[in-house]
């Protein structure tokens, strides 16, 4: 696809799809690969079986969910003319399986229960667990300092469908508070409901080269929309079919919405 | 024994500025650059000789990148001063830059031999890695972000920190540390060196430019001595070997809990494994040679045809306990099988009998395609 300012990236209509099973949905997702490498990591296609072994692949949140990795991939693009790469994108989904305190709390598939979910979260990254200082001012500092939606209304939710895919932003600061913290864009984490039980996380973080930076060519407003539209163009290739069982408890769960 | 010096003064054996044309004895250090820049579509592309080395490190012709590279080089006979990536050199005329991914082609527009006419002279090449100005430095999972977080200072103890070579961004250098050590993401570290830091290595560039390397290297010997006592392994791949040795160099006393694996390693690496021995730094104990050549990176690959017996010699002298003796063993006996192995010099000398061969003909016979003009790709697609 071309892009503003001469930049092309890879042909999503012509790159490998990938999906993925989970019983209760499927997911597709199209990835572009580097001609030059194999870097990165793709599970296995059936996930309707989660490990229980452990492995490098997957994780106990220190919140006490667990996390399987599904795709750790990297693809750039490019100047037209030159074929110098401008920009880097990082596309990292995983699975979250619900644990039983957080079900307790919400399901997935209610809209709404599901963002007042992933901003509590959020807030609980923002100070690292401590719930005690939850409504500080600290809490607000960090959460400045991780560039993070500072109130639900802040969240933009990506259209898919009958369920929207909530679009939180994110960034962990240096620990210096030197000047290369002024120009750092915040990476986006997206949640994509699956079922009651499970939920999909993309950390999507789109790197610019400093050839695109230092030469001036580029203003910060054209840095800020290249990246928002190699991020919908990822967005728009996710594709999840959920089953008719799941379809009917959406229905449920959003009926008054 | 020292890897070969990259150095070259840029269009060195170019005349001044004011003159347009070459000199007989400064023209045999040029070959065509490859079969398609004979001047028979546009003007003739050439290049010295003594840049061989340092492009076959830099451009594999088997590559998507290393052929929009040659390609890109190749359209130098088309190009004007106005093209795109073209930069002129305001202070002298006939001199420009062309801007590629990975380096920069100096080169001059002059009048060729005979009826030739304008012919284009790569004088120089230097290595150029792109970045995202990503900081230098020391980097670590957190568990709750699922990020890494940057570090001035951190326990490290037992965990592996992985010293990455060149790459394009921090998260390919996540992913190379990820592919290479099979550990759980909270026992992985990375020492991350971004592109514009390798540019100045020695490695790549023997310029008195190390502003920003020095403070690389101050940043890692500062993590090393803040964990001097505890349990690390290092893992240091291509040009991180370059940082890891150069970081050694000002630690006072021994890292005796501490480990390392050398993976292609970019520097020379007789002298680092010296060092480590004398910090009592000590090999890995897993099952993998502690010092891998894998045949991947081609960097690795060239430099190391110039320093291949230097480097059996000191993996021979290699002994540890629990270190992974078999596969070590096997290492070397692979190495020494292809000890006589050199393409790169065989290569070159056969441009210097081309250039040589050159002189002796008229320059209308030399623009057609015989054995006397072997270009400098032919030559690179040998190696």
């Amino acid at each position: 696809m071309k892009f503003n300012n001469n930049v092309i990236g890879p042909d999503f209509d012509k790159a490998d799809i990938v999906s993925f099973d989970f019983g209760v949905a499927e997911v597709s997702v199209v990835l572009p690969k580097d001609p030059d490498s194999d870097l990165g990591y793709i599970a296995p296609q059936d996930q309707r079986q989660l490990p229980t072994e452990p492995g490098i692949y997957w994780e106990t949140h220190p919140f006490g969910f667990r996390v399987f990795d599904l795709v750790q991939k990297s693809w750039s693009y490019c100047d037209k003319d030159s074929e110098i790469p401008l920009a880097f994108e990082n596309f990292n989904l995983s699975l979250i399986e619900v644990s039983d305190e957080m079900r307790a709390e919400m399901n997935p598939l209610n809209k709404q229960e599901f963002i007042d979910w992933v901003f509590t979260f959020f807030r609980r990254i923002a100070v690292r667990g401590d719930s005690s200082l939850l409504g500080s001012d600290y809490e607000l500092v960090r959460m400045k300092a991780y560039q993070m939606p500072l109130s639900k209304n802040e969240i933009e939710l990506y259209p898919a469908g009958r369920l929207n895919w909530p679009m939180l932003t994110i960034d962990s600061p240096y620990d210096d508070g030197d000047e290369a913290n002024a120009d750092r864009d915040p990476d986006y984490f997206i949640y994509i409901p699956l079922s009651e039980n499970l939920f999909l996380y993309l950390d999507n973080s789109i790197s610019i080269s400093s050839r695109a930076t230092d030469s001036g060519t580029f203003s910060r407003s054209e840095i800020l929309q290249l990246k928002r539209d190699i991020l919908m163009e990822i967005l728009a290739h996710i594709k999840v079919t959920y089953s008719p069982d799941i379809l009917k408890l959406i229905e449920e769960q959003n009926s008054e919405t | 024994m020292a890897i070969p010096s990259l150095n070259a003064k840029k269009l060195s054996h170019l005349p001044s500025p004011s003159k347009t044309l070459l000199t007989k004895q400064a023209m045999k250090d040029f070959v065509y650059f490859s079969d398609n820049t004979k001047g028979i579509n546009g003007k003739a592309v050439k290049i010295k000789i003594g840049l061989f080395l340092r492009f076959a490190a830099l451009v594999d012709p088997k590559t998507h990148t290393g052929q929009t590279i040659i390609r890109q080089i190749e359209n130098l006979r088309m190009l004007n001063a106005a093209s795109p990536g073209v930069h002129a050199n305001v202070h002298s005329a006939f001199r420009f830059m062309l801007q590629l991914s990975n380096m920069q082609v100096f080169y001059a527009v002059l009048d060729g031999e005979g009826q030739a006419g304008k012919e284009i002279f790569i004088g120089d090449i230097k290595a150029d890695f792109g970045g995202n100005g990503e900081k230098a430095g020391l980097y670590v999972y957190n568990a709750v972000t699922r990020k890494y977080d940057s570090y001035k200072q951190t326990n490290l103890d037992h965990k592996a920190v992985y010293l990455n070579g060149h790459c394009e961004q921090l998260q390919i250098a996540l992913k190379n540390a990820k592919s290479r050590i099979s550990l759980a993401n909270a026992d992985i570290a990375v020492f991350y060196t971004p592109g514009k830091v390798i540019n100045e290595l020695g490695v790549w560039n023997s310029s008195s430019s190390r502003k920003t390397v020095n403070e690389s290297i101050g940043k890692l010997r500062d993590v090393m001595k803040f964990n001097q006592d505890k349990k690390v392994s290092w893992v240091a791949e291509a040009e991180g070997a370059e940082i890891f040795s150069n970081a050694l160099d000002g630690m006072n006393g021994v890292l005796s809990g501490h480990k390392f694996r050398l993976i292609d390693p970019l520097t020379n690496t007789p002298m680092l494994l010296q060092k480590l021995k004398s910090k009592e730094i000590k090999p890995a104990i897993d099952e993998i040679a502690p010092v891998t050549y894998t045949g991947e990176n081609r960097a690795t690959t060239i430099f190391l045809e110039s320093q291949k017996n230097a480097v059996i010699n000191a993996l021979k002298m290699l002994r540890a306990k629990n270190y992974a003796e078999r596969p070590h063993q096997n290492m070397v006996k692979e190495l020494e099988a292809t000890a006589d192995n050199k393409p790169v010099e065989k290569n070159k000398q056969a441009l210097t009998n081309t250039a040589a061969l050159n002189q002796r003909v008229p320059a209308k016979v030399v623009v057609t395609d015989n054995k006397a003009a072997l270009s400098f790709i032919t030559a690179l697609k040998r190696v």
